[in-house]
């Protein structure tokens, strides 16, 4: 029995020695959790990002995921955070002779790929030509008839019809210019969770845990290791943007991309906030020939909604400071932009509009819209402003952009929501306002005097296309084809020991490959 | 003993198959589908049907169901169409994030919910009471809520435990326990009001019948009565609740993940069914039938462990 009781208490004391190492554990837990900030101090800059990528293939990655692919991939020709092109795999570049139809790029010498693959006129063009191929969506190099290797160093590309737009779509921002080795492009398949550009760095798969964080260590073959400015970065996958950004006040990471409900937090917080407005938010009015709603086959209905929306109150009630009113799809100083008003607020014009089109008591508008992007929110806000001239708008709202964009595809919605990024006019036209613009332009609207300026500006020189392109913003405008609401801004929110943390309107999506710690 | 085993055994195996062939229908009936997904909002009419029939969707479901089981029954779960990444691959990585988080809080609850509850039950009077309180402010508080006020709080403002993510074991013990702390403390409070509840009452109910009167008479220790006697007794009850907690949380992590940014299962869950990755969907569905399967039979053991009359059916 003693013994039995000494055993017993032996157990005891074990179980409660137990306990008590894993409370010393829990304890020396909590006094280490200043390791948090490890992430700055060591040469590691950490990012935090809302998703994994969709692929890291530069063919194939959506634009939301860019960063992924950009740290890897040096591209073609670099756009910097003012917006100006700049060179970097190709040296120089630029058209042969008039009428846009032929581009050469002449590539920087020495280069090599991550994989020690040396940079050639030969793999440019396999790399752009997998692109072209890979490409889901609608291309922006479909008019390319043929891509020639001219020399070790020199390609040119020889366009079907012309495209003033290529050195902008040979951007990081497009993926073209995103140069993949010729290696790698034995067994493109291996793109998809892997890296095989010239950029900076190359992703370290021993160190990245799929849809969580991905790491990106120095690629030791880089041309240019003075703007390696970091042993490793990381980037992890937080959805929710309170948990990026207590992530950031803490330490945990370096820079986030942030949302508008947080900014005030981040400014509260005294972190670095960049931002620009990047997206027009409005309505499409899909059904310009009338055949769904028959009212909005007459343009002076599509103008009454223009006339009808009073944009400054919505973009201050919905994004404070940050939302830029705007009646055209071009931001000022872009590409297209008219310093003239079209459409300022006025919901007598609008009536009375509507009542010269034979809608003196309104009519019923169904609308698709979804709650990604801020567009449901716009829309729902533009529907109050038009029901006070007797438009009475139908929503259909989407919670999820996939079923959303099946629906506007589908063309049974007359109008629909739209959140569109800014782009040169002419890059526009083939997602947006031409026939060939498969997602948002679903009922095929078309019109000789639009399709006739579009041809014009392609083939034009810059100081031609530039009025075109004006015209046609004017035009588009004028028609009522779209009602734009506000830009809404991008946000990037950083630490104070990251530097270069940019966002401009040449400019609007920071790069990672520009930041580096703050001196 | 063993025909309760082989009864078992065969329920699951059904269930397994029952679960998976609902998954794949549903999922087949949602709005939307694979292609859509990976072609994103650019894309022409041409480039998606030609990627439906790459992807077998234009074949029928019952189809590509029997091609999905003929393989899962060999152990190949497949690849996403959306990430090129193996099923199993990607299961396996999230999983000790999942099992960590719901055993932990299992363990954390039970732990206190029946110290709290056999406390109570034996002292009464203001504890009692107290604990009756407590429980209801555990059932109201949304685990979701709770998670963000701890990272505002000792994460944020106080700086005691780390704000976001999950570190592997293997990785760093105290950095794992540490990254644990406020994700378990946000689940387990809802566990702990309703076991603490069920404890108490439980354990009020057999302390007030003869046999323990019978024991107290007979000299019997007060402790031996309490903790071999009545909480033996009361636990029954107790063990359906601990059973059901553990198989809610492995769908309740969800928000808990996302507020702390962990790859775990239940975000697997809802990002492969928002982006119709079919393969996906069905591998985690089959883990967590799986998982269900097991606490399930870990029950029923207990029961029978617990009731020997269970035992002899």
């Amino acid at each position: 029995m003693n013994d039995q009781h000494i055993l017993f208490g032996n157990s005891r004391r074990k179980r409660f020695g137990a306990v008590l190492a894993v409370l010393a554990l829990l304890v020396s837990a909590c006094g280490t959790s200043g390791g948090s900030d490890a992430g700055s101090t060591s040469g590691t800059l950490t990012i935090a990002k809302g998703g994994p990528p969709n692929s890291l293939d530069p063919a194939k990655i959506s634009q939301d995921w860019q960063w992924y692919a950009n740290l890897a991939y040096d591209p073609l020709i670099y756009r910097d955070p003012s917006g100006t092109l700049q060179p970097r795999l190709a040296e120089s570049w630029g058209y042969v002779g008039s009428g846009n139809t032929v581009f050469d790029l002449k590539l920087r010498p020495n280069v090599r790929f991550s994989d020690g693959s040396p940079l050639t006129a030969d793999g440019v063009k396999a790399s752009i030509e997998y692109y072209r191929k890979a490409h889901t969506g609608s291309s922006p190099l479909s008019t390319v008839s043929a891509i020639d290797a001219t020399g070790p160093l020199t390609v040119r590309l020889t366009l079907a019809k012309p495209n003033p737009q290529l050195p902008v779509v040979f951007t990081q921002d497009y993926g073209a210019g995103n140069i993949i080795s010729s290696t790698a492009l034995a067994n493109p398949a291996q793109l998809a969770n892997a890296t095989a550009g010239a950029g900076p760095y190359q992703l370290d798969p021993a160190g990245t845990v799929a849809n969580d964080h991905y790491a990106y260590v120095p690629n030791p073959h880089y041309w240019n290791k003075e703007s390696v400015h970091y042993a490793k970065v990381l980037i992890r996958v937080i959805p929710n943007p309170n948990t990026s950004l207590a992530a950031l006040k803490t330490g945990q990471v370096d820079v986030i991309q942030g949302v508008y409900s947080t900014a005030e937090a981040a400014k509260s917080a005294s972190l670095q906030i960049a931002s620009a407005p990047q997206v027009f938010v409005g309505l499409a009015l899909a059904d310009r020939a009338g055949t769904v709603v028959p009212a909005l086959g007459d343009v002076r209905v599509r103008q009454a909604l223009n006339y009808a929306i009073d944009r400054q109150k919505i973009a201050n009630a919905l994004f404070g400071a940050y939302g830029t009113p705007t009646e055209q799809i071009v931001l000022p100083g872009q590409d297209g932009y008219n310093e003239k008003p079209f459409y300022t607020y006025d919901p007598a014009k609008a009536k009375q509009l509507l009542a010269e089109a034979g809608y003196p008591n309104g009519f019923t508008l169904p609308v698709v819209t979804t709650s990604s992007a801020n567009i449901g929110l716009t829309t729902q806000a533009m529907a109050d402003e038009l029901k006070e001239v007797g438009v009475r708008v139908e929503l259909t709202n989407h919670p999820d952009a996939t079923s959303f964009y099946k629906d506007v595809a589908g063309g049974k919605f007359a109008a629909f929501g739209i959140g569109f990024g800014t782009m040169p006019v002419y890059l526009m036209g083939q997602t947006l306002y031409l026939p060939s613009a498969a997602q948002f332009n679903p009922l095929k609207s078309s019109d000789p005097a639009l399709t006739g300026l579009y041809d014009r500006a392609a083939g034009a020189d810059d100081a031609t296309r530039a009025q075109l392109d004006q015209q046609i913003v004017s035009w588009l405008n004028e028609q009522g084809w779209f009602v734009p609401v506000v830009f809404t801004p991008v946000f990037f929110f950083s630490r104070t020991n990251v530097a270069g943390v940019e966002s401009t309107r040449g400019e609007p999506i920071a790069d990672p490959v520009e930041w580096r710690p703050a001196s | 003993m063993s025909r309760l085993v082989l009864r078992r055994l065969a329920i699951s195996v059904s269930l397994v198959f029952a679960v998976s062939l609902l998954t794949f229908l549903l999922q087949s009936l949602t709005p939307g589908d694979t292609a859509r997904t990976i072609l994103g909002t650019n894309y022409t009419p041409e480039g998606y049907a030609q990627l439906r029939q790459q992807l077998h969707l234009d074949q029928p479901v019952l189809t590509r169901y029997w091609d999905w089981l003929s393989h899962a029954i060999r152990g190949d779960l497949g690849t996403s169409p959306i990430s090129g990444l193996g099923v199993g691959t990607e299961i396996a990585n999230r999983l000790g994030v999942t099992l960590a988080l719901v055993l932990g809080t299992t363990v954390v609850a039970t732990l206190i919910g029946v110290a709290l509850g056999v406390l109570s039950a034996v002292r009464g009077g203001v504890l009692g009471r107290a604990v009756d309180v407590l429980s209801m402010v555990g059932f109201a508080l949304p685990s979701f809520w709770l998670a963000l006020v701890l990272v505002l709080l000792f994460a944020v403002t106080l700086r005691v435990f780390p704000a976001t993510g999950y570190v592997p074991f293997l990785h760093s013990p105290a950095g794992w326990a540490q990254s644990l702390v406020l994700p378990i403390a946000a689940l387990a409070v809802h566990g702990i009001a309703h076991l603490a509840k069920q404890t108490r009452d439980g354990m009020l109910d057999v302390l007030s019948r003869d046999f323990v009167h019978t024991l107290r008479a007979n000299g019997a220790s007060e402790s031996s009565i309490i903790f071999r006697h009545a909480l033996r007794n009361a636990a029954i009850p107790v063990v359906t609740v601990v059973g059901l907690m553990l198989v809610s949380l492995l769908g309740g992590t969800v928000l808990v993940e996302a507020v702390f940014a962990m790859a775990g299962l239940g975000g697997l869950a809802v990002q492969s069914t928002t982006q119709h990755d079919l393969p996906m969907i069905q591998g985690v569905a089959l883990t967590f039938t799986l998982i269900v399967v097991v606490v399930n039979f870990a029950v029923d053991l207990a029961y029978g462990w617990l009731n020997p009359k269970v035992r002899a059916r």
